[in-house]
């Protein structure tokens, strides 16, 4: 699985510098957690690594970041490939206004699908059908809503929805899988089940996520960064950035003190 | 005691205002309620002399519109069908550069450029009609007879051209709130899937935002039905029965503005345009209705 080597990264937005001089190397097959107080920059520096910074007007980035030994910022990169590549599961769940089906070949349908050769060709109805199926039930979803797949995503609950935004990156066949803060808006339980999820996607995914929520950073992650005022303070093993956090501000912040 | 005292009749006066003012509101939305019923029972009833004199299917469907006169006809079916004409060519036209229009300015505009742009398309809609109608009579009809050469200087196509560029700002400023509200979520959930901008737009932003363009065309539309002074400058009033678009026609507003002041209160010609009038009110009334419910089915989605 992709490494992504991120390289003195900057970030503005018009004069406020968000992120300053981000080094960082997340490897494959794990959890990492980026986590820190609100405004630290943990969400900007999530966004940077499938572009979804661009969208932002005044939006600055300088730096690089290396996914699978290439540059995503370099100029002859083209962004709609990037993301393509790499999944993103936001804050609040996003489902379109469509079908649960619909929702899932979104993607597969605008891009095609890609066989055995590497040839990318139209899917065919059998080819989404399957591709649905299997997105559905690596998410975890495809037991409870197999029986109403051409039923509006809106009727699902809000721990469905996000499995079934997870499902639609899925989808996508990404290496990279990043979580913005995925569990934010939802109740303890449809939490449980969205990091039984995480841990069991990390068999095949690099997988980041941002989370307000220490304890959750602590069930899930194997590698932890805090981040704080946009500088990377802290970057190491979860369990040793709880419990023997080298910098004082780490420690701060994990014990309360701060945020 | 004197300062508790005090603050009880605070209170009590506080009570008395807020419910004064709550009356006071509530009397402001029955006016317009009220109005509403005021004008329909207004012709309602002024039509009933009218329409319980003459045959209603007659009325409707009659191909001469000859209200004065020893053997006065009344049958509005070409003042329906300079409406009909004139609306739906209007509509043909202003719907494709209207929604153009308005996807350029929500989608794809620079900030800038939209800072300059909206402003002008609003200004487009504070134009009164009438500068609207001598532009159509002066100028657009010169034009038409250059490229189409029809027999009459002031014809329907005359009158849906005007009608399209009328139509256009209404359409633009519904249509492009329809299109704002759709949640920013779902932009960045396409795009983070690979989507470019205007995959973006066909797959979801157009579909989300469709029943508010639905109403936005509805709206437009109704505003081009109800307008009488640059159809009247612009259409050449005559009352023969036709689907030429080149020919001249008199729509249903056109001919209520014309005929009013010819009738002599309380004759039959007089009851008659009542009735012309009451057939506009329900066709206008129509359009509205049908714009409210797709626009609350629009609403409903997103909550």
């Amino acid at each position: 699985m992709s490494d992504i080597a991120v390289q003195d990264l900057n970030v503005w937005f018009d004069k406020n510098h968000a992120l300053k001089n981000v080094n960082i190397t997340v490897g494959g097959n794990q959890i990492t957690a980026i986590i820190g107080p609100s405004g630290c920059g943990k969400s900007t520096f999530i966004r940077c690594i499938n572009r979804m910074n661009d969208l932002i007007a005044g939006c600055k980035v300088e730096g690089k970041v290396i996914v699978d030994g290439k540059d995503i910022y370099d100029k002859d990169v083209d962004v709609v490939d990037i993301r393509k590549s790499i999944g993103m599961v936001f804050q609040k769940p996003n489902p379109f206004p469509k079908s649960i089906f619909e929702n899932i070949a979104y993607a597969p349908r605008i891009h095609g699908v890609t066989d055995e050769d590497g040839n990318v060709h139209k899917a065919s109805k059998q080819e989404l059908a399957e591709l649905v199926e299997w997105s559905l039930k690596r998410a975890a979803l495809w037991d409870e809503v197999k029986d109403r797949l051409d039923k509006s995503a809106y009727n699902l609950s809000g721990g469905q929805q996000q499995r079934l935004c997870i499902a639609r990156a899925l989808a996508i066949k990404p290496e990279i899988i990043l979580f913005d803060e995925p569990c934010s808006a939802l109740d303890p339980i449809a939490t449980a089940k969205i990091e039984d999820l995480l841990i069991d996607l990390k068999n095949d995914y690099t997988v980041l996520i941002v989370t307000h929520n220490m304890q959750q950073a602590g069930r899930v992650a194997d590698k932890t960064a805090y981040f704080y005022l946009g500088d990377l303070i802290e970057y190491g093993e979860t369990k040793q950035i709880f419990e023997n956090p080298k910098q004082e501000l780490t420690e701060q912040y994990i014990t309360g003190r701060m945020g | 005691m004197v300062a508790l005292k005090s603050k009880k009749n605070n209170r009590y006066m506080r009570k008395i205002f807020e419910g004064g003012m709550t009356g006071l509101l509530l009397a402001c939305a029955l006016v317009s309620v009220l109005v509403l019923l005021m004008v329909f029972m207004f012709l309602l009833g002024n039509s009933l002399p009218f329409l319980q004199n003459n045959d209603i299917w007659q009325f409707l469907t009659g191909t001469h519109w000859l209200p004065f006169g020893d053997f006065p006809s009344y049958g509005i079916l070409p003042l329906f069908v300079g409406t009909l004409m004139v609306t739906l060519v209007a509509s043909l036209i202003a719907i494709p550069v209207g929604l153009g229009a308005t996807i350029y300015l929500s989608e794809i505009a620079s900030p800038q450029v939209r800072n300059v742009l909206k402003p002008v398309i609003e200004i487009l809609a504070g134009i009164p009609s009438v500068i609207y109608g001598l532009f159509a009579a002066l100028v657009l009809s010169d034009w038409i007879m250059v490229i189409f050469e029809p027999n009459t200087r002031l014809n329907a196509l005359n009158g849906a051209l005007i009608l399209a560029v009328m139509m256009i700002p209404i359409m633009v400023s519904v249509a492009e709130e329809a299109l704002n509200s759709v949640p920013r979520n779902l932009r960045e959930a396409s795009l983070a899937l690979g989507a470019t901008r205007w995959e973006t737009l066909k797959m979801t932003i157009v579909p989300a935002a469709l029943p508010g363009i639905v109403a936005a065309i509805i709206l437009s539309m109704g505003r081009a039905v109800g307008e009488t002074m640059a159809v009247i400058m612009a259409t050449g009033n005559s009352t023969q029965f036709t689907f030429n678009i080149l020919a001249s026609m008199r729509p249903l507003t056109a001919a209520l503005a014309i005929d009013v002041p010819e009738a002599t209160v309380g004759s039959m010609a007089y009851y008659s345009l009542f009735a012309v009038g009451l057939v506009l009110f329900i066709i206008t009334f129509a359009l509205n209705l049908v714009a409210e419910y797709v626009l609350a089915r629009f609403k409903e989605a997103y909550h």
